[in-house]
């Protein structure tokens, strides 16, 4: 057996069932052992950074790990990208780089770049496997990093003359048997990793009491929520307790927005009454969250008068940003149902006095016109979001980067976990078509809407052909304001209006003709009576649809002053 | 264990670990930490890299094998301004590679040794 064999047993046993990859020649050993594997889907991107992107959606959409494989040098470093935004979000994540010979790394060598040495900022692990008989156990203990504790990028890099060598002549074991990929076994080679910390009793009593004291307790619950699957604990302790619930950007999904105890997103670009239940709550329940700057302009000061009770499973984020109260090193999972415990039945009644601040703008109002604005595109997603979850169908949205993420997060209501993907640590422009189909190949029953902006597409436009080539059927609405829409409203706030390097031509390209020209439908509207055409349109498609989406230009994102 | 260590070291400093890097006074302190680490490749840069990009200062760093040589030990001093001692223990804890972290006494020893060694020509000065 070779090492690439032994790899592609390691990826098997590991349950590893879809790999998204570009190949080159030091990755064609790895690629050829997948060779008639048809239990390991492999989808070719048109991009190294598609790929990673496209690993990153199925993660984010599955809480399943995603898994790349690319070519050395310039395929390595073009995966670079989406690491740093699978880093950034706390996303499971393994890529594979090939590597030149081992006997000419530090050499300079063709196509040789140190994708470990450049990635280190942005990984939570990495690896160079130095012989085949490291292959399987390095597979395996990568996969168990990036899917525990904290999760996050995992970076493996294998030599070429590794691949190819055989696996147990120097008197090693056949590593395909021996490292099963089962968590257990991986974890005890690590001394000094805890990726499972359990809540301190003790904390978690003075966190009921203090909860059970409160007068305008408010819970900020952030994408730990999410990946400690701890969802329904969070919504029960709301409910039960009568907390309200604010809810970041990756905690969008945590709790059930159409819900009247959410009282929206936090931050400059949020929700009013979010930013106010923070300034005033006398408790803070956060959980899975890291005071991010975005959240308020001093993070430090957020909640100033209350106390707050902070639960992360990464010990380095509590006190990082807020100094907390009490501060509670476990999962969201664990220490929520351990608060739970603790806690009282029902010793809150619901007061969701700011409940009010969800400002979707109706509908009617806003059809009425001529002009399509980017708050009815949205809207009309939401209300087609919501009337399939009535009927029990799953709908997954996924953003750019720009006022389209802005105003996606704004007039959405997202009532399910891993139904809103978006770039929230690294901000990404080009996150959002690969991310769409990563999406759609995870959860194929599922409609994945991706929210684009002009800008934004054109990062990673070239993955329309993916999305044809494996019938990914994402449907992108492109919100075509002519221009860096953000850069835009940030150039008329803080530079007179200079609008340098941030105005796009609204016809060029053709986005409804480039999208026909990769094989998909391209639509191009400029009215609300034409768009619900074109979203009828787009929905009876069962291939990828490009809704090229001619917006107000002049429409910004409302800010909270 | 190391998380331990971590709290029995650090437990003055807990209340001031807010992690806003400007509102610390500006004072400098300097502590000893050791740092117990596997005896893999490229572990120091990791270490010293992690160092480098959170803004943490390195004044003297000595690194060498342990008695178990699948062990190594980073021994350095840390001139602590923005940043409590408490975030840095912490943030050095979540490298796979770190197997413990502890904050040594002032006046043990190594500590001496470091602190004139900085001055010497045998070991880093950052
Ligand atoms: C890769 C990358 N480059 C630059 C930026 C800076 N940036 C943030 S928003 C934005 C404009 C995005 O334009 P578009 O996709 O058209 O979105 P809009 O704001 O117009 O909705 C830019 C350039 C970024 N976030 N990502
Ligand atoms: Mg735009």
């Amino acid at each position: 057996m070779t090492g690439a064999d032994s790899f592609v047993a390691a990826l098997r046993a590991a349950g590893v069932s879809c790999v998204f990859g570009y190949p080159g020649a030091t990755a064609l050993p790895l690629f050829d052992a997948l060779y008639g594997a048809d239990d390991i889907r492999l989808v070719l991107s048109r991009h190294e950074q598609g790929a990673t992107f496209m690993a990153g959606g199925w993660a984010r959409a599955t809480g399943r790990t995603g898994v790349v494989l690319v070519t050395s040098g310039p395929g390595a470093t073009n995966t670079v990208t989406a690491i740093a935004d699978a880093y950034m979000d706390s996303i499971p994540l393994v890529v594979f780089t090939a590597q030149v010979p081992s006997a000419l790394i530090g050499t300079d060598a063709f196509q040789e770049s140190d994708i470990t040495g450049i990635t280190l900022p942005i990984t939570k692990h990495s690896y160079l496997v130095k012989s085949a008989d490291e292959i399987a156990p390095t597979v395996a203990k990568a996969l168990y990093l990036a899917a525990t504790g904290r999760r996050g990028p995992v970076v493996v890099d294998i030599p070429v003359d590794v691949a190819e060598g055989i696996v147990g002549v120097n008197g090693g074991s056949d590593g395909a048997g021996k490292s099963d990929g089962d968590g257990d076994s991986a974890a005890r080679l690590f001394t000094g990793y805890d990726p499972r910390p359990q809540p301190d009793p003790a904390l978690i009593a003075q966190a009921a009491a203090a909860l059970t004291a409160a007068k305008h307790p408010v819970i900020l619950a952030g994408g730990g929520v999410i990946a400690a699957e701890a969802c329904h604990l969070l919504t029960d302790l709301a409910r039960t307790q009568g907390i309200p619930v604010v809810t970041t950007l990756m905690g969008r999904g945590a709790f059930p927005e159409d819900d009247l105890m959410w009282l929206g997103m936090p931050g400059l670009f949020g929700h009013a009454g979010a930013n106010e239940a923070l300034s005033l709550c006398d408790v803070l329940l956060a959980v899975g969250t890291r005071f991010a700057e975005r959240i308020a302009e001093d993070p430090a000061a957020v909640a100033p008068d209350a106390t707050v009770i902070h639960i992360d499973v990464d010990a380095a984020e509590l006190g990082k940003q807020r100094r907390a109260d009490v501060a509670i090193n476990a999962d969201a999972a664990d220490a929520l149902t351990a608060l739970l415990r603790e806690l009282p039945d029902g010793c809150g009644e619901a007061s969701p006095d700011s409940g009010a601040s969800f400002s979707l703008r109706t509908r009617a109002a806003l059809a009425d016109t001529d002009v399509l604005i980017p708050a009815y595109v949205v809207g009309m997603l939401d209300a087609l979001t919501q009337k399939r979850t009535q009927q029990g169908k799953a709908t997954i949205r996924v953003t750019e980067v720009g006022q389209n993420q802005l105003w996606a997060a704004r007039h959405s209501r997202v009532t399910r976990p891993r139904s809103f993907l978006t770039s929230g640590g690294l901000g990404a422009m080009g996150f959002g078509l690969p991310t769409a189909i990563g999406a759609q190949l995870a959860c194929p029953d599922a409609l994945v809407l991706n929210i684009s902006g002009d800008g934004s597409f054109l990062m990673n436009v070239q993955e329309l052909a993916t999305a044809v080539a494996v019938r990914a059927a994402v449907k992108v609405f492109i919100l075509n304001n002519a221009g860096l829409g953000l850069v835009r409203q940030w150039q008329d706030m803080k530079y007179a209006g200079r609008h340098v390097a941030s105005e796009l031509p609204v016809d060029q390209p053709d986005f409804a003709a480039l999208a026909t020209a990769f094989g998909a439908v391209g639509l191009t509207v400029a009215t609300p009576a034409d768009f619900e055409v074109a979203l009828r349109r787009a929905l009876e498609s069962d291939g990828p649809v490009v809704v090229d989406c001619r917006i107000d230009p002049t429409d910004i994102v409302e800010m909270q002053g | 264990m190391s998380s331990q260590t971590t709290n029995q070291t650090t437990s003055q400093t807990d209340r001031t670990d807010r992690g806003n890097r400007t509102n610390q006074g500006g004072q400098t302190t300097h502590h000893t930490l050791s740092i117990l680490v596997g005896n893999k490749p490229g572990t120091l840069t990791r270490v010293t890299s992690l160092f480098a990009r959170r803004g943490y200062n390195i004044e003297a760093l000595v690194v060498g094998q342990t008695e178990d040589p699948a062990r190594s030990r980073i021994t350095m001093i840390v001139g602590v301004e923005g940043t409590p001692l408490e975030q840095i223990i912490k943030q050095t804890m979540k490298l796979i590679n770190v197997v413990d972290v502890r904050e040594l006494p002032p006046n043990s020893t190594i500590s001496q040794e470091l602190r004139r060694g900085a001055h010497g020509t045998y070991l880093l000065k950052n």
